[in-house]
């Protein structure tokens, strides 16, 4: 990367943004070798999910609300499930929970596999994508590749398919795997988690920009695990929340340049939701060989360089598939399948972890179990706020570098956080002005 | 209408695939046209695919892989177009940006070794990519004409 000298104004514009999920836009404004602005621009449509839901039976949510997203479906479903269970007064525990945050995991397999290996890896070799990517190092896309398929059977079997899972429902499941179902997928598994062990010293072995950022980060806690299902709401700055709670103190006001709502905590602080946010609150429950590869990569609780993520998500992809070691071998099928229960009228609240950050729904219903009013703050509308922050230290520290490799930079700096428009647009194009 | 049953499969080395989701419309094209073409020749079937990166360790070394896809490419609808992925440039889409689209899917085959010697894309061109299971007049009017064409390609593939 050249650096020039600065004289005049540069754009850095970039129409569609490649490899994250959804329709946006980044531009860039830079003076005299100053940085004006950063705007990243969501045009993605607005969805109106929470106007489809109103009216709609309580047991329509984890169906309607699957379709979001074809990347993080069952985290819309869970966190469906838990506010509806919770506005009925049900909690859902045991046997059904497990299963619940198995085919969790097997999403976080998917999820995380694709975008470490297919959409991110390519940039920390200035490489175009992942064929590029294949022709330099097959067998590292040969293995990513082979994790998501695992990630795909394991959702394949617990969910009914690899996209939008058709089994889940308000309560628990339709039905439930046999174990030996389950036990077919162990081989596999136990490979793919040596496969994420490696990962994880592959990609802490790129070369990352020198990049801190101060934001409060915000994640589920959880005492007796790496929180993927459940757990209360906590962050870097000392916050500890219920779902109702945190909804009451962040702030969603509208952006003119974004169809997603832009969430701040007590409508001021910008905050981040996702990987970085999970590892560093949640340090002391990785699964322990999840643990032993992050001493191994060097990384640890503090780290706050976001280009990290990567490593950070390799480390989760070898809880996820810990976890669903671990949950097979245990494994008992919960009989029932789920809990039938009568839904009661009042508000419920439910918050999970999707692969790319917090997901919250709220919704109220009446004594029918009729939906009055919904309420969903994906991950990246939370997170949007915090990427601009990004990209402006991004920017600031390399803004004598050519305007192509800024671009790319700004670009990296971007899909460290996995964002997905489709799920936010209540979402990319980059446009660098300098 | 779940992956296909080839309880007898013939022209070894020979793939179909149809691309495309019964459930919407014209967009489950694909997925009928290689079920019929299965049913009629005894083609290996390796659909239905709904994401073109599933495709990726099902073409098995094959000499070639007849792809069935709806295509929205501004002709009428029921044209049918056949592109040969080893010479035509191609651009493809796909609904998710977090996807690989169906030409980067194939060259990220290749960069692998585990392309097929040939692939060939079949395009249909779609009319309604909305909620439903019936396909638009135009375009259930193009699929036994897509079958014969694909029938026409293997037997030429086997000449």
């Amino acid at each position: 990367m050249k650096n020039i000298e600065e004289t005049g104004s540069r754009t850095i514009d970039v129409h569609g943004l490649a490899r994250v999920e959804g329709e946006g836009a980044l531009h860039v404004r830079i003076e005299s070798g100053e940085l004006q602005h950063v705007e990243l621009e969501i045009f993605e449509p607005p969805r109106f999910f929470e106007a489809f839901l109103r009216g709609r039976s309580f047991e329509e949510p984890p169906d309607i609300t699957a379709r979001i997203c074809g990347i993080c479906p069952v985290a819309y479903q869970m966190s469906a499930c838990l506010a509806i269970e919770d506005a009925s007064g049900v909690e859902v525990s045991g046997e059904i929970q497990d299963l619940r945050r198995l085919l969790y995991c097997g999403e976080w397999i998917q999820s995380h596999v694709l975008h470490v290996f297919l959409l991110h890896a390519p940039d920390f070799f200035g490489l175009e994508d992942a064929v590029d990517l294949a022709k330099i190092d097959k067998n590292a896309v040969e293995r990513g590749l082979f994790m998501k398929k695992v990630g795909n059977k394991l959702m394949e079997v617990v969910g009914g398919r690899a996209i939008h899972p058709v089994n889940v429902k308000v309560g628990g499941f339709y039905s439930a795997p046999k174990k030996k179902e389950l036990e077919l997928l162990l081989d596999d598994l136990k490979k793919s988690l040596d496969y994420a062990l490696w990962a994880v010293d592959w990609v802490s072995k790129f070369e990352f920009p020198d990049v801190e950022t101060s934001y409060p980060l915000v994640a589920l806690i959880n005492e007796s695990n790496y929180p993927i299902e459940s757990g209360v709401i906590a962050s870097t700055s000392g916050l500890e929340l219920s779902p109702k709670e945190f909804l009451d103190t962040i702030v969603e006001s509208h952006v003119a340049r974004s169809s997603a709502l832009h969430a701040k905590l007590y409508d001021q602080d910008v905050y981040l939701t996702g990987p970085m946010a999970r590892f560093n609150l949640n340090y002391e429950r990785l699964t322990p060989m999840a643990k032993q590869a992050a001493i191994s990569s060097g990384i640890e609780a503090g780290c706050r360089n976001p280009f990290k993520t990567i490593i950070m998500r390799t480390i989760e992809t070898v809880v996820a598939f810990e976890e669903a070691i671990r949950l097979i071998e245990n494994y008992t099928p919960p009989n029932p399948s789920y809990i039938d229960f009568k839904p009661k009228a009042g508000m419920g609240y439910g918050a999970t972890e999707a692969p790319r950050g917090l997901i919250l729904h709220r919704y109220e219903l009446d004594s029918e179990g009729i939906i009055k009013q919904a309420q969903i703050v994906p991950p990246t509308s939370q997170n949007q706020a915090a990427i601009e922050e990004d990209l402006k230290k991004v920017v600031e520290a390399n803004i004598g570098l050519e305007l192509e490799d800024l671009t790319k930079y700004c670009e990296t700096a971007i899909r460290n956080h996995d964002p997905c428009i489709s799920c936010s647009a209540h979402f990319l194009d980059v446009d660098i002005d300098s | 209408m779940t992956d296909a049953d080839n309880s007898q499969v013939n022209f070894p080395g020979i793939l179909i695939a149809g691309i495309g989701n019964y459930y919407r419309a014209d967009d489950g094209v694909g997925p009928r046209v290689a079920d019929a073409v299965a049913d009629i020749t005894g083609i290996k079937n390796i659909g239905p695919i709904s994401e073109p990166l599933d495709l990726i360790g099902k073409f098995d070394n094959a000499k070639l892989a007849i792809l069935v896809d709806a295509m929205r490419s501004s002709s009428p609808p029921g044209t049918i177009k056949i592109f040969d992925m080893n010479v035509a440039e191609v651009r493809t889409q796909t609904t998710s940006t977090h996807g690989i689209n169906l030409e980067r899917t194939i060259s990220l085959a290749a960069a692998l070794g585990k392309a097929p010697e040939k692939a060939i894309v079949v395009g249909i061109e779609g009319k309604l990519f909305g909620d439903g299971d019936k396909l638009s007049p135009e375009v259930a009017d193009a699929v036994v004409d897509a079958v014969k064409m694909i029938d026409q390609i293997v037997l030429s593939e086997l000449e």
